[in-house]
C-alpha cells in the first residue's frame, strides 16, 4: 500500500453530491482540492480499505475508479489503483460486507483488463487476477458455506468477463469447471452453467484449426484436468488467438465419426438446469449452448425442448432466443408447422394487452422483418398460415398509441389485402388525418406522412396516388402549416413516383385554388410561398401560373405593409422562377413583378434585393446569371442580415483550418521581468523591533491580493519552417495558453503581424505572458497560435510547450513600503524563528513547514560565484563564510537558505513552509551546479 | 448479451437536459472495438453531454404535441422505436424508452462482424435484454419524487441495481422482483451456515407466517362513439397472480374455472414455467405447450370449463398467467359494456352536456369506486358549473379543466344514473396547461370512467379454493380476490368527431 495520505476527509458530509462533481468534471475537482492526483487516489484507496467507512461510499468510489477516464489513461494511477484492489481483494476474510466483495472484484478484474491492454501487455497482472478468481471459484468443493457463495458468484462473473474478452484464454480449465457445475447446487449454480457454456463456446471454436485426426485427443482433454489449477498460465498468443476466435464464424467444425458422448452429455447437463435459471441467464446461456451444439455438429433436436417451453412465453427475451435457433438450425430443428406456429406466436404476443408499450413497438420491428426482409408487393405469401388474414391481427385499435398505429400500418401496407380494397385508404388513415387536424404540425403529422410513404414505398403506388392526392390537397388547403410536410413528402417520393404523376397535379390544382383566395393571412401566405417556391423548382411545372399567383399575391396591402420575412420568401419563389422560365413573355412578367416589388414594397431591404436581381437579369445572360442564382436557391437558410448586404452568391467564410506542423516558436528572453505586482490593501505601519518587522511583514503578505510574475519572450517563425507565400506574412496572431490546475487562467496575446524573412533576419517580436500561480510549482503550457491570412483564411497551429520552470518563480521578497531594504536581515532571522517553531511544534500536524540540511562538496569560489550570480536579488546577508538567502515563490511562499562555506564544502540549511518545493530546488541547485 | 453504457436523462421543462446518471462499461466498448468493420466502423461511447444532446436531438424533434418544433422529421427515416440511431446512423443501434420526463437510453454491444450489411433488430439478443432492463430501471424510479436528487436515495438504488445485475457490462439479472431478492443475501452479513439447493430466481427461502394470496385482476377497455349504433369496441384481459409466502420451495397446484354464464377465455399465456393441462387429465403431458388458444367466435361459455395450473413460484408477486376474453386479442367490437354510457355535449364557450350511465345486470352492483372524469380542454379555465341534479357530487379539478364526478358507488334499483351539467368558460381561453389533450377542441370531447369492482370479473374466471395444493403439504392462510377495474374507459360525445380507426368490415 502506499503511504499514508494527509487526510481522509476527502469527501465531506455531502459525499455523494461531492463524488457527482468529481464524477462531472474531475480536473476541475482536483484543483479546487489543492491535491495531486496521487495523493487524490491515495485517500480514496485509504476510505475503501476503512472497514468503518459505509458500504455506499465505499461503493461510489469504486464506481469512481472505472468511470473516471484520468486515472485509466496513466499507467502509474492504473497500477496504484489495480495493486491496491488486489491487495483488498486476497484479504477477503476480513471483508464483512458482501455487496462491496462483489464489487471489489468485478473493479479489480475490469481494471487489471484495462491495464494489460493498454501498458502492459505481458500478462502478468492478468495471471493474478485469474488466479484469485479460480481460487474462488474452486471453493465449490467446500460445499455451500454462506460466506463464500457471494464471492464465488462474483468470480464466475469475472471469469466469464476475462473469457469474453479473451477467448479461449480459460481453455486448460474447462475440465475444472464443468466439475464445479455438477458439484454446485445453490441459486449462483446458473453463474457456473454459464461460465462453463462460454469457456466451452470458445473451446469448440478453436477446433478450427485443428486436424480432424487430432480432435479427438483435444475433447477428452475437456473432460479430464491435466493441469493444476493454479498457477494459471495463459495459453502462448492468446491475444492473437483470442482476436481470431471473435471474428470465427459457428459453423460445424468437427469431424462426424468424432465419439462426443462427453460433449453431449455437458449439454444436457446445461438444459436440465435450465428451468433453475433466471431468464436472463438462461437466454444468455441457452444461446452459447446452441452456438457449442452447431459447433460440435450434434442433431439439434437436444434443443427442441426450449421451442416448446418458450414459444408461448411473454418474455420477449425467450422469444428471441426461439428465433434465433430458428435462424441458426432452420429446417433441421423446425418442421414448417412449427414454424407458421412460431409466427403466429409472435403475432399474439404483440397483441397481448398485458405488454408495455416498448416490448410491443419492439415486437412490431421483429414482425417488419420476420422472416424475409424483401418488400413482399409480389411475395407469394406461403409464410402465412393458412385461414390467418394478416389484416385483423396488423391493424390499429382504438387504444393503439400513435406510435403503434404507424407500426400497425407498416404492416398492413405489406398486406396482400390493400391490394383488394385501395379504394378506401381515405378510411383507414382517417384515425391518423384526425389527429393531424386537431393538432398540424404535431408527432401525429410526421406520423401521418410517414404512413402516406409506407403505403406508398410497399405497395402498388399507382393503386393509391388519386387517393393520397385528393388527402393531401383538403389537408393542405385547410391548414398551410402542412407545406413543409408536404413539400418533404413530394421531395422523398419522386423515386417512387414521377412527378408529373403526383406533384404536378397537386400543385396546380393547389396553386389554381390559391389564385382565387382574396384575403389570406401572412403566415398562411408564407406557407403558401414555399410550396410555389417548391413547384417553380419542379421540372415541367406551368410557370405561368405562379407568376399569375404571384402578381395576385402583391396585393397593395402587402406592399405597403412591407413585411420583411414575406418580402423575403417573395423574392425567393422570384429567383426560382427565374431559374426556369424559358419564353420571352414569362421573362417579361418576371421583371413586372420584379420592379413592383422595386417600386412599391415598403422595405428598404427587400426593394435593394429586388433591384439587384432586376439590374442582374436584365444586364447578364441567362447562362451567366442562373449558376449565381441557383447557388442562392439552393440555401435553405432564413434571409440573413449577411444575406442582405452581399447576397447568399458569396461564398461563406471556411472555418479554421488546422495545420500539425509547428511554424511559430517562442523563444523565451534570459532577464525575465522580476518584478512581481503586490497589492496591499492595508498598509503595516512601520516598527523596528524585528518582531514587529516580521508582524508586519506576515500580515501584509496575508493580505496580498495578487501575486504574479511575467516572462518575456521573442514570438519569430520556427527556424525549420518553410512557410508557402501566401503565409510568409501572417496577421492577428493570438497566442492561447492551455489551461493549467495550479494556475490561474493566462490572457491570451495579439499581434497585429509577423513577417517571414531569412532565418538570420526574421521578424521578432517580444511578447510578455502573465502568470498567476495558485500554487507554487513549476508547469508546462501547451501554446497555440490562430492567424488570418490576407484572403481572410484563418489558420491554427501549435508551437512548442512554454515551460515555466523553478528559477521562473523565484522571485525576490516583496517587501511592504514600511520595510526597508536594511531591515531585511532582521525580517529573515524573524522568518527563520517564525518557520522553525512552525515546523516543530507539536501541535501543528497540519503545517506544511519543513527543514532540510545540504552539504555541497564543491570548492567555497564555486559556490559563492554561483549564489551571488544567479540568486543575486534574493541574498539578505553575505559574509566570508555565511551567506544567507530568501527566496520569495508566488503566491506567498518562502524558501530561507543559510550557506555556511568553507574551503572544500559548503553546508545549507534549508527552511521552508512548503515542504513539496524542496524537490523542484534541489533540482535546481543540482543543475546550477553542474553547471560549475 | 451485454451493455456498452447506460444512461439517465433527465428533461424537466424549467431546466435544460441533463445526464443524473450514467455508467460504462470499458470491457465492453474494448469488444466493440474489436466487432467492428468497415463498412460500420466503431463509434466510441460519446461523452455525458453529446449523447444527451443526440438524444434530445433524436427525440425533441418529434416530440408529442410540440407545436413548437422547427426540424421536420423527413417522412422516409425509419420509426423504429425503442431502437434507434444516433449522431447521423454512426451510433446504432440504441435502446432509449421515457417515463414521464426521464429518458433512459443504453448501447446493446452488436456482435455482427462479418456481415456487410446492418443486423436486423431481431438477429441481436442484445436489443431485447437491455430493453427489459431499461424498464426495470423506470420501474426502480417510478416512485421517485418529480425532481430526482442527484445524491438522494433513488439514485442510489438505482446504482446499487446496476452494480449487481450488470457489474461488468453483461447483463445478468433483469427481473426488479428477482433481484430484490437478492438484495438480502448480499447485504446481510451473516447468513445461515447451509443454504439449501434452491433455483436462482428464488436465491432465498421465506421465513414467517405461511400465506398464500391468489388474486385475479381484470381488467377492461372500452371506447365508444355512438350508442344508438353499436359502435362500441372493447377488450377484457386480466392476469393471475400469487404471491407465496411458504417456506422452502413449494409447488402449487390450482384449477382456473369459468362457469356457466362467463365470457369465457380466448387465449390464456402463461409464464414459461407454469404447466397447464386439462383439469380431467390424470397426468400431465410434460411436453405440452403452456398455452391455450380457444378458436372461434366469441361465445358465452355453455358448460363450466376447468383447467389445472401447476408452477413453483418465486418470492414476491408473480404472474401464473395472462388471459384474454376477445379472440387472439383483439379488441371486440360488440354490444357489451359493463358500463354503458351516453354523452352528449354542445355550446361553445357555455356547454351543455348530459351523461347517461346504465350498469349491465351481469356486472355487480358494488363499486369500490366509480368517477367520472369529463375533460374540457383547450377552452380554459371553468367559471361556473350549474349541475342537476344538484346532490351529485361533483369537483372541479385543481387545473380547472375537468369536472370529476363521484358516483355512487351502488346503481339504483333502475341501474341508471344520469347527471346534467352547463359550465361556462371565458371568452379567450389563453394558453393551454400541461396535460391539456389538443384532440379535444370543439365537441370533439371524451368522459372517461374509472372504476373498480371487488369480487368479479367479467370473464367469470375463478379459482377453486379447495383444488388449491401445495406440495409438500403444510398449513397456511389461503387468501384468493378478485378483482374488476377499468383501463381506458372512453366514451365520446355523439355530437362530435372521434379519433378511431374504422375496421374494414
Amino acid at each position: 500500500m502506499t503511504t499514508k495520505p494527509q487526510t481522509a476527509n476527502l469527501f465531506g458530509n455531502e459525499w455523494a453530491r461531492d463524488i457527482n462533481m468529481f464524477l462531472a468534471n474531475p480536473t476541475s475537482f482536483i484543483s479546487k482540492s489543492s491535491k495531486t492526483t496521487d495523493l487524490l487516489i491515495d485517500d480514496m484507496l485509504m476510505i475503501i480499505s476503512t472497514s468503518s467507512t459505509i458500504l455506499s461510499l465505499k461503493l461510489a468510489i469504486l464506481h469512481v475508479f472505472l468511470n473516471v477516464e484520468l486515472f485509466q489513461t496513466s499507467k502509474s494511477y492504473l497500477t496504484k489503483i489495480v495493486t491496491a484492489l488486489e491487495y483488498l481483494s486476497s484479504q477477503f476474510v476480513e471483508q464483512k460486507d458482501n455487496l462491496f466483495l462483489h464489487q471489489l472484484l468485478a473493479a479489480l478484474t475490469t481494471l487489471s483488463i484495462e491495464l494489460d491492454e493498454r501498458f502492459l501487455h505481458d500478462s502478468i497482472q492478468l495471471t493474478k487476477c485469474v488466479d484469485l478468481l479460480l481460487i474462488q471459484a474452486n471453493q465449490v468443493a467446500d460445499g455451500t458455506r454462506s460466506e463464500r457463495v457471494l464471492v464465488r458468484s462474483a468470480a464466475c462473473i469475472c471469469l466469464s468477463e476475462l473469457e469474453e474478452v479473451y477467448p479461449g484464454i480459460l481453455y486448460s480449465k474447462l475440465s475444472y469447471l464443468f466439475q464445479y457445475c455438477q458439484l454446485e447446487k445453490t441459486f449462483i449454480r446458473q453463474y457456473y452453467l454459464s461460465l462453463f457454456c462460454t469457456v466451452l463456446r470458445h473451446s469448440l471454436l478453436k477446433f478450427k484449426s485443428i486436424e480432424f485426426e487430432e480432435q479427438a485427443n483435444s475433447l477428452q482433454f475437456f473432460f479430464s484436468p491435466t493441469t493444476v489449477l493454479i498457477p494459471f498460465i495463459p495459453p502462448k498468443n492468446f491475444r492473437e488467438e483470442s482476436a481470431h476466435l471473435l471474428c470465427s464464424s459457428v459453423d460445424c467444425v468437427m469431424s462426424p465419426n468424432l465419439e462426443k458422448v462427453d460433449l453431449k452429455k455437458s449439454f444436457s447437463t446445461l438444459l436440465d438446469a435450465s428451468t433453475n435459471m433466471t431468464h436472463t441467464m438462461l437466454a444468455n446461456t441457452m444461446h452459447k449452448l446452441s452456438d457449442c451444439v452447431l459447433l460440435a455438429g450434434t442433431h439439434p433436436s437436444i434443443l427442441k425442448i426450449l421451442y416448446h417451453r418458450y414459444i408461448h412465453s411473454s418474455s420477449i427475451v425467450l422469444l428471441q432466443l426461439v428465433y434465433s435457433l430458428k435462424a441458426k438450425f432452420g429446417r433441421e430443428l423446425f418442421d414448417i408447422a412449427e414454424e407458421s406456429s412460431f409466427e403466429r406466436s409472435i403475432f399474439w404476443a404483440l397483441n397481448n394487452p398485458h405488454n408495455l408499450n416498448p416490448h410491443t413497438l419492439l415486437l412490431y420491428t421483429w414482425l417488419i422483418h420476420f422472416p424475409i426482409l424483401d418488400p413482399i408487393t409480389h411475395r407469394e405469401d406461403n409464410r402465412v398460415p393458412n385461414g390467418l388474414p394478416l389484416f385483423q391481427l396488423c391493424y390499429p385499435t382504438p387504444f393503439d398509441s400513435i406510435d403503434l398505429t404507424v407500426r400497425c400500418f407498416h404492416l398492413f401496407s405489406a398486406s396482400e389485402l390493400i391490394l383488394e380494397e385501395p379504394r378506401s385508404i381515405n378510411t383507414h388513415l382517417s384515425v391518423l388525418v384526425q389527429r393531424v387536424k386537431s393538432q398540424p404540425g404535431s408527432y401525429a403529422t410526421a406520423a401521418f406522412f410517414h404512413t402516406l410513404y409506407l403505403f406508398l414505398h410497399r405497395s402498388h403506388p399507382a393503386l393509391m396516388i388519386q387517393s393520397i392526392r385528393v388527402i393531401l390537397t383538403d389537408l393542405y388547403l385547410s391548414y398551410p402549416m402542412l407545406a413543409p410536410y408536404l413539400i418533404n413528402f413530394m421531395l422523398v417520393i419522386t423515386s417512387i413516383v414521377p412527378a408529373n404523376n403526383f406533384a404536378i397535379p397537386m400543385l396546380s390544382y393547389i396553386v389554381k385554388h390559391l389564385q382565387t383566395l382574396r384575403q389570406v393571412r401572412t403566415a398562411d401566405l408564407m406557407f403558401h410561398l414555399q410550396l410555389v417556391e417548391y413547384a417553380a423548382l419542379t421540372p415541367k411545372f406551368n410557370l405561368d401560373s405562379l407568376l399569375v399567383l404571384l402578381h395576385s399575391v402583391l396585393q397593395p396591402e402587402v406592399l405597403e405593409e412591407g413585411d420583411w420575412h414575406l418580402g423575403h420568401t417573395i423574392l425567393d419563389v422570384c429567383r426560382a422562377l427565374l431559374l426556369g422560365i424559358h419564353s420571352d413573355s414569362q421573362f417579361q412578367r418576371a421583371c413586372a413583378l420584379l420592379y413592383r416589388i422595386r417600386a412599391k414594397y415598403t422595405d428598404v431591404d427587400v426593394c435593394n434585393e429586388a433591384g439587384f436581381l432586376l439590374i442582374l437579369i436584365t444586364s447578364v445572360s441567362t447562362k451567366k446569371y442562373r449558376p449565381l442564382l441557383s447557388k442562392a436557391s439552393e440555401t435553405n437558410a432564413e434571409p440573413s442580415l449577411k444575406d442582405l448586404v452581399v447576397g447568399t452568391t458569396f461564398q461563406l467564410t471556411a472555418p479554421i483550418t488546422h495545420i500539425p506542423e509547428v511554424i511559430l516558436q517562442l523563444e523565451k528572453m534570459p532577464n525575465k521581468t522580476s518584478s512581481s505586482s503586490t497589492a496591499y490593501s492595508n498598509p503595516p505601519t512601520v516598527t523596528r523591533d524585528p518582531t514587529e518587522i516580521l508582524k508586519q511583514y506576515l500580515t501584509a503578505t496575508d493580505q496580498l491580493i495578487d501575486t504574479s510574475f511575467q516572462l518575456n519572450f521573442n514570438l519569430s517563425y520556427a527556424p525549420h519552417a518553410k512557410p508557402s507565400t501566401s503565409m510568409q506574412t501572417i496577421y492577428a496572431i493570438s497566442l492561447h495558453l492551455s489551461d493549467n490546475p495550479h494556475y490561474h487562467p493566462t490572457a491570451s496575446i495579439t499581434i497585429p503581424k509577423l513577417v517571414y524573412k531569412a532565418p538570420s533576419e526574421n521578424d521578432k517580436r517580444n511578447v510578455s505572458f502573465e502568470f498567476r500561480p495558485k500554487l507554487p510549482f513549476p508547469a508546462q503550457f501547451s501554446v497555440s497560435a490562430i492567424f488570418s491570412l490576407q484572403d481572410g483564411a484563418t489558420y491554427q497551429t501549435p508551437l512548442a510547450h512554454l515551460e515555466v520552470s523553478f528559477s521562473d518563480l523565484v522571485l525576490p521578497i516583496p517587501l511592504p513600503q514600511e520595510i526597508s531594504e536594511q531591515d531585511t536581515p532582521a525580517l529573515f532571522e524573524a522568518l527563520w524563528s517564525h518557520l522553525s517553531r512552525k515546523c516543530f511544534s507539536e501541535k501543528n500536524t497540519e503545517s506544511k513547514c519543513t527543514e532540510s540540511f545540504i552539504k555541497l562538496n564543491k570548492p567555497s569560489e564555486s559556490v559563492t560565484r554561483i549564489l551571488l550570480h544567479t540568486l543575486s536579488p534574493n541574498i539578505v546577508t553575505s559574509s566570508d563564510n555565511l551567506i544567507q538567502l530568501l527566496l520569495y515563490i508566488p503566491p506567498r511562499h518562502h524558501i530561507l537558505m543559510k550557506a555556511r562555506v568553507s574551503p572544500d564544502s559548503t553546508d545549507v540549511s534549508i527552511l521552508t513552509d512548503e515542504w513539496r518545493l524542496l524537490s523542484y530546488f534541489n533540482q535546481y541547485m543540482h543543475t546550477l551546479l553542474a553547471q560549475m | 448479451m451485454s451493455i456498452r453504457g447506460v444512461w439517465v436523462i433527465l428533461d424537466y421543462s424549467d431546466h435544460p437536459p441533463s445526464v443524473l446518471y450514467s455508467r460504462r462499461y470499458p470491457n465492453i466498448e474494448r469488444r466493440a472495438l474489436k466487432y467492428s468493420s468497415k463498412p460500420f466502423p466503431h463509434f466510441p461511447v460519446p461523452s455525458d453531454k453529446d449523447m444527451c444532446n443526440a438524444v434530445m436531438q433524436e427525440v425533441g424533434s418529434v416530440r408529442e404535441n410540440d407545436l413548437s418544433q422547427t426540424t421536420i422529421r423527413s417522412c422516409d427515416k425509419n420509426w423504429s422505436k425503442p431502437v434507434y440511431e444516433l449522431f447521423e446512423g454512426r451510433l446504432w443501434p440504441v435502446v432509449l424508452i421515457q417515463q414521464k420526463n426521464i429518458y433512459f437510453v443504453t448501447l446493446p454491444l452488436s456482435q455482427h462482424k462479418l456481415s456487410e450489411e446492418r443486423p436486423i433488430p431481431i438477429e441481436i439478443p442484445s436489443i431485447p435484454v437491455a430493453l427489459e432492463l431499461l424498464i426495470s430501471m423506470a420501474q426502480i424510479l417510478s416512485n421517485s419524487p418529480e425532481k430526482i436528487k442527484v445524491d438522494g436515495p433513488f439514485l442510489s438504488s438505482l446504482h446499487q441495481f446496476l452494480s449487481i445485475s450488470v457489474p461488468m457490462g453483461t447483463i445478468l439479472e433483469t427481473n426488479v422482483n428477482t433481484y430484490s431478492s437478492y438484495v438480502p443475501v448480499l447485504t446481510e452479513q451473516t447468513l445461515p451456515s447451509q443454504l439449501p439447493d434452491l433455483p436462482s430466481w428464488k436465491p432465498v427461502v421465506f421465513k414467517g407466517n405461511p400465506k398464500l394470496t391468489l388474486k385475479i385482476a381484470e381488467k377492461v377497455q372500452l371506447t365508444q362513439w355512438d350508442l344508438t349504433r353499436s359502435t362500441t369496441f372493447w377488450n377484457t384481459y386480466g392476469t393471475v397472480q400469487c404471491k407465496t409466502e411458504l417456506e422452502g420451495v413449494p409447488e402449487i397446484t390450482l384449477n382456473l374455472v369459468i362457469p356457466q354464464g362467463g365470457f369465457g377465455l380466448r387465449t390464456i399465456h402463461t409464464h414459461p414455467s407454469v404447466h397447464m393441462f386439462d383439469a380431467q387429465a390424470s397426468t400431465p403431458d410434460p411436453e405440452e405447450t403452456n398455452s391455450i388458444t380457444l378458436q372461434g367466435p366469441l361465445m358465452l361459455a355453455h358448460t363450466t370449463s376447468s383447467t389445472k395450473i401447476r408452477f413453483s413460484p418465486p418470492l414476491g408477486w408473480f404472474t401464473v398467467c395472462e388471459y384474454s376474453c376477445s379472440e387472439r386479442n383483439l379488441p371486440v367490437h360488440s354490444d357489451f359494456a359493463p358500463i354503458k354510457a351516453y354523452y352528449e355535449m354542445k355550446g361553445t364557450h357555455k356547454l351543455e352536456f348530459y351523461i347517461h350511465l346504465k350498469l349491465d345486470e351481469r356486472v355487480r352492483n358494488n363499486f369500490e369506486y366509480l368517477e367520472i372524469t369529463i375533460p374540457l380542454f383547450n377552452r380554459g379555465p371553468i367559471q361556473t358549473a350549474d349541475i342537476r341534479p344538484a346532490s351529485m357530487q361533483v369537483s372541479i379539478s385543481s387545473d380547472q379543466r375537468r369536472l370529476i364526478w363521484n358516483v355512487d358507488k351502488k346503481f339504483p334499483k333502475n341501474l341508471e344514473q344520469t347527471l346534467q351539467a352547463t359550465v361556462t368558460f371565458p371568452e379567450d381561453p389563453g394558453e393551454s396547461v400541461p396535460g391539456e389533450d389538443p384532440l379535444c377542441t370543439g365537441l370533439t370531447a371524451y368522459i372517461l370512467i374509472n372504476f373498480r369492482i371487488l369480487d368479479f370479473t367479467i370473464s367469470g374466471i375463478v379459482i377453486e379454493p379447495r383444488s388449491v395444493v401445495s406440495f409438500p403439504q403444510s398449513k397456511y392462510k389461503l387468501v384468493i380476490n378478485r378483482e374488476l377495474s377499468s383501463a381506458e374507459y372512453k366514451i365520446w360525445n355523439v355530437n362530435g368527431d372521434t379519433v378511431i380507426p374504422q375496421l374494414a368490415q
